[in-house]
Formats: structure tokens, sequence, C-alpha cells
């Protein structure tokens, strides 16, 4: 009886639980919806910094971080295993991100003009200004097309390659658009040189 | 200098590691041989580093898998989703189908509206038969619709038909409930005012029997309480009072002088039977009022054939005694709660301006023109004819039927002797035949008092004028009389001198002093 239970030990070898995330999409695929729990507990906080990074926006963040992973839920089924599950969970980020601002600029077509140009300097009138603050707020003022690159470069240490990827363009391009990016950045902070650049 | 900017923009990527070893060989050169590269990659990394530093610090979201489970538990399947937009684009899809369809036949949506109102008026159209055969016209009708525009809508002569003109001569007409019964023996009060024989009166009643038939056909309703007026009737109207006093002038002789004492009635040919002239206008379009609408609408129908199922009708009801089944023959219209709304439904109507009262419905005719007949002008003569009902009426109670009396009253007058006199062959108590006469004009005086009470303040005053030359009217027919009265006993007393008994003679002297006496008074 013993030896028979020993055999039965010897013959059922023990199943390796692989976590990297092809084998969780795997294990997704076959049934197991914990799999893409796991998928989303490793992957939300930086799905949520690259909405805030990209939006600037605190309340949308976790609106649109579940729209994303209900999005990725859908699709995870159709995933090809060709590119890691980052660079393919990053462009919906991305995506969404884009899809949101451009609602807003459609709300914006007919909702009443502000005036939105704000002076970086009067940060100065604070006697206590949270440089942070005022470099996010220069950076919010950045057209999409630079702002997305750069704060994924600067912020997120995303490679130019990752970048690339993910905004589904040219190495070349990321390369121009972050330094485009730095440039107008510099001249929106130019007012706050010596207190920033000292 | 454009060297320069693609150096600095090398010197953006070599910052972040990411240039290649010979561009990276190539820009280090460059940045030992250049103060300028050399300060600009310092700013750079300043740059770089307060934007690194600037990063957020997130705080946790609580429960965001829990909620991003509900949420996909939750989440709408694509049959779900469409299911949720099949609405939005059924009524896209009909717009845009309407809006094509009306591209391209713009008169669309008036077609159906024209369609629907012809299937309305279809709808109220069905089965419409003359009423007035249910009324049972009497000869007496038709010469109170001469004289009064006035017709019973049913037997019991509770409903109405009143034809009429408004204060601008535009034709109305009204249905209404009778409260009131209205003065009966019109027609035998004139035949006895123009005093016409048997044979005339044949004739007279032949005429208002044509009439008759020709009327009832132009009122008809059925069973969805919708009545069709032809507008020729009131041109039938006109021409059956024309045919009446032609026929008057024709026969009466001197008696229709006394009728018409004002002045003469116009003088139309008094050989034109007006009725042939209205017969050769006969328009189709009727005037139909429902409890929904009022319209004008042809109707098209055998004319013969209906007037042949209508004399079935009208001899089936002669052989059924009981009159609930009578009732069932024929249709009636009910003015009922129903006709109330036509004012609200039919306010902007520009053919029709309906009013409507306790009593019943009055509808103004607009825009509908009444056909052009070659009929005499009542209009004009309107109060000539109006004088004229009024006396034929007093000319009928002025003269009763004198009471007997028995001889053994004062003041009687036997017969016998030549007395050529209207009181030849009577005993009469004069007492009490001005007694008599006196009760009977103050009666119809009465009657007509209430068969003519109106409501209106401008009627009410032409009642009291009315009223008023009617007394004054039958004051003068008593002197009339009277004075012929007098004219007799004159008579009566050139007489009695032929008598030769004395004692008679001085009798009757003595009663024709008191008859004297009893005239003055």
């Amino acid at each position: 009886m013993n030896s028979d239970n020993k055999k039965e030990d010897m013959e059922q070898p023990k199943i390796l639980t692989l976590d990297d995330d092809f084998s969780l999409i795997k294990q997704f695929i076959d049934g197991d919806d914990n799999a893409f729990k796991v998928l989303v507990n490793r992957h939300k906080e930086k799905v949520r910094n690259i909405i805030y990074l990209t939006l600037m926006e605190p309340d949308v963040i976790d609106d649109i971080a579940q729209d994303v992973f209900i999005t990725v839920f859908k699709n995870l089924k159709h995933f090809r295993f060709e590119s890691q599950f980052t660079t393919w969970l990053y462009r919906i980020t991305v995506n969404k991100c884009k899809d949101y601002l451009r609602k807003k600029n459609v709300r914006k077509i007919f909702s009443p003009i502000k005036d939105e140009e704000e002076d970086i300097a009067s940060f100065r009138i604070n006697e206590d200004p949270d440089i942070k603050e005022i470099v996010r707020n220069a950076i919010s003022k950045l057209p999409d097309k630079l702002r997305i690159p750069l704060v994924l470069r600067d912020m997120e240490g995303f490679s130019y390659q990752e970048i690339a990827e993910t905004l589904n363009c040219e190495i070349g391009t990321v390369k121009s658009r972050i330094f485009r990016a730095r440039e107008a950045l510099k001249k929106i902070l130019e007012p706050l040189e010596k207190e920033l650049f000292v | 200098m454009k060297n320069n900017r693609y150096d600095i923009e090398m010197l953006s990527a070599y910052l972040d590691g990411e240039l290649s070893p010979k561009e990276k060989f190539y820009i280090e050169e460059k940045i030992k041989s250049s103060l300028e590269l050399q300060r600009k990659l310092d700013e750079l990394k300043k740059l770089k580093a307060i934007t690194s530093e600037a990063k957020p610090d997130l705080t946790e979201s609580y429960y965001f898998e829990a909620r991003l489970m509900a949420s996909l538990n939750s989440s709408e399947s694509k049959s779900e989703k469409i299911k949720k937009w099949i609405p939005a684009f059924t009524f896209t899809s009909l717009a845009v189908a309407l809006i094509f369809v009306l591209s391209l036949n713009p008169s669309f949506l008036m077609n159906i509206i024209e369609q629907q109102k012809g299937n309305l008026a279809d709808f109220y159209k069905s089965n419409l038969k003359p009423l007035l055969y249910a009324a049972n016209l009497t000869s007496e009708d038709i010469f109170n619709f001469a004289l009064y525009e006035e017709l019973p809508l049913d037997p019991s002569n509770t409903q109405t038909l009143k034809l009429s003109y408004d204060q601008t001569g535009k034709e109305f007409f009204e249905i209404r409930q009778n409260t009131e019964k209205k003065a009966q023996n019109n027609l035998q009060n004139f035949v006895a005012a123009l005093e016409l024989n048997e044979s005339e009166q044949k004739q007279m009643d032949s005429l208002l029997k044509i009439y008759s038939e020709k009327i009832s056909a132009q009122v008809l309703v059925n069973d969805k309480n919708a009545i069709a007026i032809n507008p020729n009737i009131w041109n039938l109207r006109k021409a059956v009072l024309a045919d009446i006093l032609s026929f008057a002038r024709k026969h009466g002789n001197e008696n229709f002088q006394k009728i018409a004492p004002v002045g003469n009635i116009p003088s139309f040919d008094k050989n034109v039977v007006w009725l042939e002239r209205v017969k050769t206008t006969s328009p189709k379009d009727f005037i139909i009022c429902t409890p929904d609408t009022v319209f004008s609408a042809e109707l098209n129908f055998d004319m013969a054939q209906l007037n042949s199922e209508m004399k079935k009708v009208a001899e089936e009801m002669k052989q059924v005694a009981d009159e609930k089944k009578k009732q069932q023959l024929v249709f009636n219209f009910k003015i009922d709660s129903s006709l109330a709304g036509l004012k609200d439904k039919i306010k902007s109507d520009k053919n029709f301006r309906v009013f409507v009262h306790n009593n019943g419905v009055q509808v103004h005719l607009q825009e509908i023109n009444i056909p052009e007949v070659d009929l005499p002008n009542f209009d004009s003569i309107a109060s000539i004819i109006s004088e004229a009902t009024r006396n034929f009426t007093v000319v009928s109670v002025g003269s009763p039927e004198l009471p007997e009396v028995p001889e053994t009253r004062n003041f009687v007058i036997k017969k016998e002797g030549t007395l050529n006199t209207s009181l030849r062959n009577r005993e009469v108590n004069i007492d009490s035949v001005i007694e008599e006469n006196n009760k009977r004009i103050e009666i119809n005086n009465k009657k007509r008092q209430s068969s003519n009470r109106i409501y209106n303040d401008s009627s009410l005053n032409e009642v009291k004028t009315m009223v008023d030359s009617l007394i004054i009217k039958q004051n003068e027919e008593l002197k009339r009389q009277i004075e012929q009265l007098r004219k007799e006993i004159e008579k009566f007393r050139q007489d009695l001198q032929n008598l030769n008994n004395r004692q008679k003679i001085e009798e009757y002297e003595e009663i024709i002093k008191l008859l004297e006496e009893q005239i003055e008074i």
C-alpha cells in the first residue's frame, strides 16, 4: 500500500506555477480567471501612472484604468504572443487616453470658452511653491504628441523602442518628439529658471 | 545652424542613453570641443532631473480588482448592446426613409392626409338614408317649413331643422330640440282665410305633397349619427313659398289681398311652377355634420333607387302599428353630448362655423355656396311675407263658428222671413258671439306669444313689435266685423219694412235697437 502511494507520487510530477505574463495569459485562456486577477494586480499601478501622466487628471484615472482592463479581458483570448504583454497593455492604455482626450476636445467645442492661459509665473506669488506641481503643470501644457513620449521616458523610464511600440510609431519620431518636448518645456519654465535650475 | 540643432537633438538622445556607439563617439567628441554643447547638455540634464522628480505619487486604488470584476460581470454582451441600439437605429432609418420619400414626392404627406380625410368622409357617408321619411312629413309640415323655415326631424316633432340667414345674409342651419309646441293648423287657417273650395284644397295638398317627397331626400342620416343636408334645401324652401304664394294669389282672389294688405307680393309669374326650377339644380355636395367634424362632400347615389327603397320603408311603416318597431325601420338623428365636441374640433374650419348650445347645434356656412336658382327674391319681401303669414292667422281667427243659442235667450233672431244676410238661418246671441270672439283672440295671442318666444334681445324686441301689431290688426278686424254687422242690420231693417205684421215689425225694431246699443258698447 505504501509502495503504491510512493509510485503515484513519482508518476504525477508537481505542476510548476509560471507567473510570467505569457503563462498567466495561457492560464486565463484555459479558463482560469484568477490568472487575469494576477495580471491586473501586477500591472494596474503602471497603467494608472501612465493614465495620470498622459492626462494629468487624477479624477479620471480609475475609470479609464477599469476600461483598459475590461478591454484586455475581452481581447486577451486573441492575444498573439508576438510582443510583450506590457507593450500591448500600454498601447491599449495610451489609446484609451487618446480617446478620452478626443472626447474632451469635442466637449470643449460645445462648452463656454475659458481663459486657459495660466501664467506659470503666477506660482511665484505662492509663498511655498511646489516645484513638482509647477513642472507637472508645465508638462500638462505640452501638446499630447510631445507630452506622452516625454513622460513615458522621463517618468516611467520607457526606452525609445518601448515608446515607439506603445505609440505605434518610429524610433526616430520618438527621439525627435522627446527633444522637442524638452525644448518646449524649457521655454515654458523659462520665467522660473532661477528658482528651478539653481 | 542646422548641424547645431542636429547635435542638440542628438545630445537629448545621448542623455537618455539611446545613441548607437558610433553616434555616442561622435557626440562626445563634439561636446569636448564645444562649450555651447556642454552648456546645453548641462541644461538638459537639469531639465531631465526635474521632470523625473515631478513624477506624482499616486495613492493606491482600493478595491480596484473587486470593482473591475463587478464591472466585468455586469458588462453587456454584444447582443445586448445591439438590442440597446435597435430603437435608435430604427428611428434613424425611418427618419432617413421619410426624408428620402418626401424629397422624391413632396405631396406624399398631403396625399395621406387627404386619403384619411376621404376615409373619414366615407365612414360617415356610408348608409345615409333620408331622415324625413321617418318624420312622415305632412302638408302642414311643408307649409310651416315654407313660412317658418322649420322642419320636424321625427314624427313626435321633438327635433327640428331650422334654416336661416345670419346678419351678413349667409345661410346657417340649426338642429335643435323643441321645448315648446308650435301653433298648429296653420295650413287649415290659410285655406280657410283664402276660402278655397274642395278642388282647390286638393290642388294645394298635392302641391305640398310633391314638395314633401322632394324635401325628404334633402336631409339624410345614418347610424353613425351623421346628418347630411343638401344645400339646395334653402332653394326648395324658397320655391315652396313662391309656389304657395302663387297658388294663393291665383285662387284666393280678393282674399289674398286681405292677407297681404301692406302691399302686394311682388308680381313674380304666378303661372311658373317654381319646383321645376329647383329640380334642375341638384348639387351633389352635401353638408355632412358628424360628431367629429362638419364637412362638405359629394354624395353619389341613385336617387330613383333610394326613393323606391324609401317608399318600401314607408309602406312597411304603415303596416307596422307599433311605434317602437317603426323607429327601428329608420334611423334617427340624436342631438347628444357627442356633438358638443364639434365646436372645438372645427374651430378653424374656413367652410363652417359651429355653435353648440344646450338645445342643439348651429352650423353657419362660410365658404359653401348655395346653388343659384332664379327664384323670387324673398329677402326684399321678407317683411311682406311675415305680415301675410300673421294676417291669414288673424283672418281665420276672426271668422269663428257662430255658436247656437236657445230661443229662450234674449235678442233672438228667428229662422223665418226672407232675410238675405249672413245671420240668416241662425239664432245668434250677439253677447256670446263677441265674448267668444274676444276669448279666442286672447287665447290665440297667448299661444302666439309663447310659440314665438326667442331668447336674444333683438329677437325679443321683434316679437314685442309683432305682438303689438297683431293686437292692432285684431282690433281693426273686430271693427271691420262690427261694421259688417251694422250693414247686415241695416239690410235686415230694410227687409223688415217689407213685412206686413206691424207687431212683428215693432218687435224686431226693438231688437235692432238693442243690437245697435250693444255694438256701440
